[in-house]
């Protein structure tokens, strides 16, 4: 270990794979400024990257980084994170998981790995405590991930060896290929994995004995007793434990934030929400629980399908987003397509929406008579056809047929393909995405303004469509006295900015969003995050601190994407068609957008962050302001730093 | 994790006395409590000198580890 820092594992590995000099840097020169995970990650992008770098570039840099409180029994401190340059949007490409390596790497006394350039053959990364060594993995280049999984434990002979790896999908570089932990969690959305199959790098094993030493022990076990204690009374804590998040199909139905037929509709029919119960599937199908170290929810199972079409399966449940992005919106009805999809998609470290969207967009323009069977090789591509919609998935991820322009993304597809298409490629900045973003305002801002892209994870109001919500806990937590009123357009930018320090921080220490006040009220916030922190580190930080690291690091993610992309308030908006088209069926049925609503929330979204309305740049005086001379120097010089 | 704690002081996995075993041919785990020490892992004292085990205060598997612990208690002669 090179400097020793209570709670960090204390050193940052540096993997050079193009001539295999690895060196180690102490931690503590980021650890003070930049909390964790993507705090370090988004520092040493920002400083280190050349500006002419793009994605499978050797110079781009891959950045996986363990969350600060992982390896301590803090709640939910179970995410490790990955993040680079990515192939999707060009630009800022980040991404969590829960991670078996991430608690080991601690263990072994890293807080995080930089690799760059890229290995002449395959190789992985072997990490046994002290030894750190690139091994030859030309045997394991084209197997999936289960199987490279598999391999590698009858190789050590460690049947309790955990990996992370990349499958077909990655070596190929589809562009939103996934990185994925051992064989069921991904690193999901933007193409981290696809930036690791462009270095050679095939995987990442670590194993770790040591310890993780917290400043002030017995008030840090005080708090993490504290805080558990807490999560009694999260009202969704029943449910998500024993369905993880595919308890909410039915409450989605009611507003109606599902996709189906490719978003042509956002509620499905209603005699599917029965037969496509997810929920009745994991009653029948499970056989164990499955959760990581430090987890405090437990919200996934092991499942192993009995009967029908893929009776024989093992694997383990997905998370609602499966249902949404893959099973509805393709208008599949057998039940456990979605464990099937979602396991495949894993085996091939291929995204989950990413197949979804670009599939969507295939059967939609199939629908509509874009394309057919001389463009997809003689396929037919038909909504609620669960075998084609398999096929197309391993299509994608080896690249084959008409699955190398689906391996693009629905939105490079349709520019390839053209024929009037891009209408109906779901995207934002080119990331598929499941998140239909009419009729949930807190939900929409938060997703159209994410800078890896879009998405529900950065900042997003997830809760805002939850029955029941105390108005009053509301304003404690979220600040405004609406958060029960998902079609009011006033107060969503407050709650948005809330929501991006919360996963934001959540993301640098490791603590699983889902264990946060993001899904209820009434589990961690950033008062019991600070708390934490400053009993594991012995660095007192409040609130507002974290608040402050939280924006400093969504500036730094901002003026990264303004270097390596072309983004701006232009590109901060819903997909046309949620821009454009009322909600059709469901209980919403006629709610549309109002465009001037829309644009005064997010004026005042840019207002509260101190950034230009015009454009979504940045100001000096805000950059200045959380310390970041420099980038405001920078922005000023490829003539991007907002005005006022 | 709090098992090691009470052991050392720190978070270290490879010092618990509870040993996660990954079934073999079938998906879940079984959960394996030490009473004689192994390789880096020390023995399950009982948490003595603390009123509940800090495996039942802190571990979300409370259901799964108290018949471990109270079979662990009547083997020991350790009345709580």
């Amino acid at each position: 270990m090179d400097g020793h820092i209570f709670g960090y594992g204390g050193s940052i590995l540096r993997v050079n794979l193009s001539n295999g000099a690895i060196t180690t840097e102490s931690t503590m020169d980021y650890a003070r400024d930049w909390i964790g995970a993507s705090g370090i990650a988004i520092k040493i992008l920002y400083d280190e990257l050349r500006d002419w770098v793009t994605a499978y570039d050797p110079q781009n840099k891959l950045v996986f980084g363990a969350g600060a409180l992982l390896g301590t029994p803090a709640p939910g401190a179970c995410k490790m994170n990955v993040s680079c340059i990515g192939p999707v949007t060009g630009g800022w490409a980040s991404g969590c998981s829960d991670s078996y390596v991430g608690g080991q790497l601690k263990y072994a006394g890293y807080d995080s790995i930089i690799f760059e350039g890229r290995a002449h053959c395959p190789v992985y990364l072997w990490i046994d405590n002290d030894v750190v060594e690139l091994r030859d993995a030309s045997h394991l280049w084209g197997k999936t991930t289960w199987e490279t999984l598999d391999s590698l434990r009858d190789e050590t002979g460690d049947k309790k060896l955990h990996i992370v790896s990349i499958g077909p999908a990655g070596e190929r570089l589809v562009r939103a290929a996934c990185i994925i932990q051992d064989r069921n969690r991904a690193f999901g959305r933007c193409g981290m994995g696809a930036v690791m199959g462009s270095k050679n790098l095939k995987a990442v094993v670590a194993r770790g004995t040591g310890s993780i030493k917290v400043a002030r022990p017995q008030q840090f076990m005080e708090i993490v007793g504290r805080v558990r204690k807490m999560f009694e009374q999260a009202k969704i804590r029943d449910q998500f434990r024993d369905y993880g998040t595919l308890f909410s199909l039915p409450r989605k139905q009611e507003v109606c934030g599902l996709s189906y037929k490719n978003f042509q509709e956002t509620a499905i029919p209603d005699d599917m929400v029965d037969a496509i119960d997810p929920m009745k599937s994991i009653d029948k199908y499970q056989v164990a629980r499955q959760s990581f170290p430090g987890c405090v929810l437990g919200c996934s199972r092991h499942l192993e399908i009995t009967d029908g079409p893929w009776a024989g399966l093992k694997t383990e449940a997905c998370q609602h987003e499966v249902v949404s992005t893959l099973q509805t919106r393709l208008a599949i009805w057998e039940p456990t397509f979605m464990f099937k999809a979602n396991a495949l998609c894993n085996s091939m470290g291929m995204d989950v929406d990413a197949a979804g969207g670009a599939i969507g967009w295939a059967m939609e323009c199939f629908q509509r008579g874009i394309i057919d069977e001389s463009d997809t090789g003689g396929m037919k591509l038909e909504w609620g056809d669960a075998e084609t919609a398999l096929e197309l998935i391993r299509m994608i991820s080896y690249r084959e047929g008409f699955g190398n322009l689906l391996a693009e993304g629905s939105a490079r597809a349709a520019d390839i393909l053209g024929r009037d298409s891009s209408y109906f490629a779901m995207h934002m900045k080119g990331q598929d995405l499941y998140e239909p973003c009419r009729g949930s305002n807190g939900w929409m801002l938060g997703t159209v303004v994410s800078t890896r892209g879009g998405g529900h994870t950065t900042g997003a109001i997830v809760l805002e469509t939850t029955p029941g919500l105390d108005p009053e806990k509301g304003h404690e937590v979220y600040g405004v006295d609406n958060i029960d009123k998902p079609l009011d357009y006033e107060g969503k930018p407050e709650a948005v900015i809330y929501m991006e320090a919360v996963s934001r921080m959540a993301n640098c220490l490791g603590i699983c969003l889902y264990s946060t006040t993001c899904l209820d009220m009434y589990q961690t916030d950033l008062s019991q995050m600070a708390d934490l922190y400053s009993a594991a580190t012995g660095w007192d930080v409040s609130v507002d601190d974290l608040k402050e690291m939280a924006m400093k690091q969504l500036n730094m993610e901002k003026a990264l994407n303004l270097r390596f992309t072309d983004f701006d308030r232009r590109h901060d908006k819903p997909t046309p068609r949620d821009w454009q088209e009322p909600i059709p069926t469901g209980n919403l049925t006629g709610w549309k957008i109002d465009h001037d609503e829309f644009n005064k929330m997010l004026d005042r979204y840019y207002e509260l962050h101190g950034w230009d309305k015009k454009t979504s740049y940045p100001t000096r005086h805000t950059l200045e302001g959380l310390g970041l001379k420099q980038v405001a120097d920078d922005m000023e010089k490829i003539g991007k730093l907002g005005m006022k | 994790m709090a098992c090691s704690y009470h052991h050392t002081g720190e978070f270290n996995p490879a010092r618990s006395s509870f040993i996660i075993v990954e079934k073999e041919d079938e998906a879940g785990y079984v959960l394996q409590l030490l009473e004689q020490a192994t390789g880096g892992a020390i023995a399950c004292d009982g948490c003595q000198g603390l009123d509940e085990p800090l495996c039942l205060q802190y571990c979300r598997e409370h259901e799964e580890l108290l018949p471990i612990m109270t079979q662990f208690f009547e083997k020991a002669g350790i009345t709580r």
